[in-house]
């Protein structure tokens, strides 16, 4: 009954090294000290923060010890956090610390955090805006490229007319619209929605389109000569076998709208992420802008982990489907 | 030994048809083809490759129209594909997003019918003898076993006709064996007419009743041989093995190169 261990002991002590490097990033911001020409805007909320995120990889070390499912889960993070973490702890050096870095783009760290903390607020509102606008452009530009790429795919006719306007359309720079969305739609917010939707309806509609002319014409054959009519067909048949490149447009489309958000919120919009980074830019508070990139990029990071989420339960008869 | 006289008479009456080349050239596929074939009969189509069977059998279907001729099913004339006419490719061509049960489901549904029929499904399922497979997913099936689904698929409808392309062309010899077994068995039971296009001369000789022998392209009629051997048959019978090479005579005889080479089920 002799089965070698999935992973040896000497490995295991791996399982603290984020533990023991964020402790290490903390003591370096405790014993070294800061440089005399950074004027620190708060506490050492570095220290603090690696404090916190050392305890929680304890937590997290620990239970990976003890428990096989939480094992193989965190073992294939562990190098990842640990670089991140080594990172941060040769930025803190490289900007508090030693001021080496150019200080304008690359302010103190604590500072970063500092400002993070002081205008919590805002920056909340600023997320709940923007998410709002996200959601909007996104379901709605999501859905209608889908439909009218089911249409553009399924029939001819549609194809013929739509296709030459979605490849003439497509490509243009979503800036030129902003003009014709501030003059056609009644509101700021109506007008903003339209060009995040416009740059999600593109990639889904082209994806819709194609993976809907790809599908075997065998399935249709034998659904004819079961009795499945048109509809039914377009339900059962060509939807689910063009969905692995539907997602493909959805993530796409994802993508392309978070850059698109940030022109959208250009047009004179009060609040919103990309609002507000044009704003600190705009008064060289680089230190707050760091914080807007890192709000944006944790967005961005969770509305593809949603999507992975929901690929992985519609798709899960795809032959050899990577799982994430 | 036909056990159903009444539906499933199909008669081809004359049927041509063209496709047109790149060029812009008609080129004939099948040509002025006739052939009755009675309620219940169990039809194999034998001809060169690429000579028009799968044309010929898809018009039957409905999926292509005949550009001569007509196709009468029961007096109705055949102008598009319906569920009375079951059909079976060399690929099964399951759905591969939906499991066994949802494939071999899949007729009832698109018809309104499942609910008044559901037991079918399992019925049908294990008729094809794949119990205990009814949520797994097509690629998880072996060929023979996807078959078998392709199978319940087109039967649970009741087809007055199955049609059916090489279904155990892309078969090992052991499987074939077992589903052209199985298949006689299906043919007993439901007393649908089979009309099946194959290379494979032995497996005509074991199932058919009638053995249409074709030329090369475009398709015209050489033959037709009865065979009214009785089931279960004995591939090794004199009977038999005169059939097959009788039949190995024909084919050859309606070709015009020799590149061809049929199968005569030994391997
Ligand atoms: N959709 C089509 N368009 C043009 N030519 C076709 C088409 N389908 C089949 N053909 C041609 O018709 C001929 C007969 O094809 P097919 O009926 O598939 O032959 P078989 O099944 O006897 O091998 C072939 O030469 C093939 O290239
Ligand atoms: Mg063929």
């Amino acid at each position: 009954m002799n089965t070698l261990p999935l992973v040896s002991s000497g490995k295991k002590i791996t399982y603290f090294l984020p533990f023991l490097l964020a402790l290490v990033d903390a003591l370096l911001d405790l014993l070294i000290p800061t440089h005399i020409k950074v004027i620190q805007l708060g506490p050492h909320y570095f220290f603090y923060l690696m404090l916190f995120v050392a305890a929680w990889f304890l937590i997290q070390g620990v239970w990976a010890w003890i428990s096989k499912k939480k094992e193989i889960k965190y073992q294939p993070t562990i190098k990842f956090t640990s670089a991140v973490l080594i990172l941060s702890g040769v930025l803190l050096i490289l900007t508090d610390k030693t001021m080496t870095l150019p200080k304008i783009y690359f302010p103190s760290v604590n500072n970063v955090l500092a400002s993070a903390v002081s205008e919590r607020e805002i920056l909340l509102k600023c997320t709940f805006y923007s998410l709002r606008l996200l959601f909007f452009g996104i379901v709605i530009g999501g859905f209608v490229g889908i439909v009218s790429g089911i249409f553009m795919g399924w029939s001819k006719k549609v194809n013929y007319w739509a296709f030459p306007i979605l490849r003439f359309i497509g490509p243009l720079p979503t800036a030129i619209w902003i003009p014709i969305a501030l003059l056609v739609f009644p509101g700021l917010f109506s007008a903003s929605v339209f060009i995040v939707a416009l740059t999600m309806w593109f990639p889904c509609a082209v994806q819709t389109c194609s993976g809907i002319q790809n599908v075997s014409k065998g399935y249709y054959d034998v659904a004819d000569t079961l009795g499945a009519d048109n509809k039914y067909q377009i339900r059962r048949i060509a939807i689910p076998a063009a969905m692995p490149q539907i997602f493909v447009g959805i993530f796409s489309g994802v993508t392309t709208s978070f850059v698109s958000l940030m022109l959208a919120e250009l047009m004179g919009a009060r609040y919103g992420i990309g609002w507000y980074i044009n704003w600190k830019q705009q008064i060289m508070a680089y230190q707050n802008v760091w914080v807007a990139l890192f709000i944006l990029a944790t967005l961005c990071f969770l509305t593809i982990k949603v999507l992975f989420v929901l690929r992985n339960k519609f798709l899960s008869w795809q032959e050899g489907m990577i799982r994430w | 030994m036909v056990i159903n006289t009444q539906y499933g008479h199909i008669e081809i009456d004359h049927v041509s048809k063209y496709f047109v080349d790149p060029f812009g050239n008609k080129v004939l596929t099948v040509n002025d083809v006739t052939i009755d074939i009675k309620p219940g009969e169990f039809v194999c189509l034998m001809g060169p490759s690429g000579c028009g069977k799968t044309t010929l059998l898809r018009t039957i279907a409905g999926l292509l129209k005949a550009d001569e001729g007509t196709i009468h099913l029961d007096n109705d004339l055949i102008e598009k594909p319906g569920p009375e006419r079951g059909l079976v490719f060399q690929n099964p061509e399951l759905f591969k997003w939906m499991s066994v049960e949802e494939n071999v489901a899949f007729g009832l549904k698109a018809r309104g019918v499942y609910k008044e029929q559901k037991d079918d499904v399992q019925k049908f399922i294990d008729l094809v003898g794949l119990k205990g497979f009814e949520k797994t997913l097509p690629h998880h099936l072996s060929g023979g076993m996807q078959q078998r689904a392709a199978f319940a698929r087109a039967l649970i409808n009741r087809p007055k006709v199955l049609l059916l392309d090489e279904p155990f062309g892309a078969l090992d010899a052991f499987t074939r064996t077992a589903l052209q077994n199985r298949l006689v068995d299906l043919w007993k039971r439901f007393g649908m007419t089979c009309v099946m296009v194959t290379h494979d001369v032995e497996e005509a000789v074991v199932l058919a009743t009638k053995i249409v022998v074709m030329s090369s392209r475009p398709a015209t009629v050489i033959d037709i041989v009865e065979n009214d051997l009785s089931y279960p048959r004995d591939r090794n019978s004199m009977h038999a093995i005169e059939l097959k090479k009788q039949i190995l005579e024909q084919l050859h005889s309606g070709e015009f190169s020799d590149e061809e080479t049929y199968s005569d089920g030994i391997e």
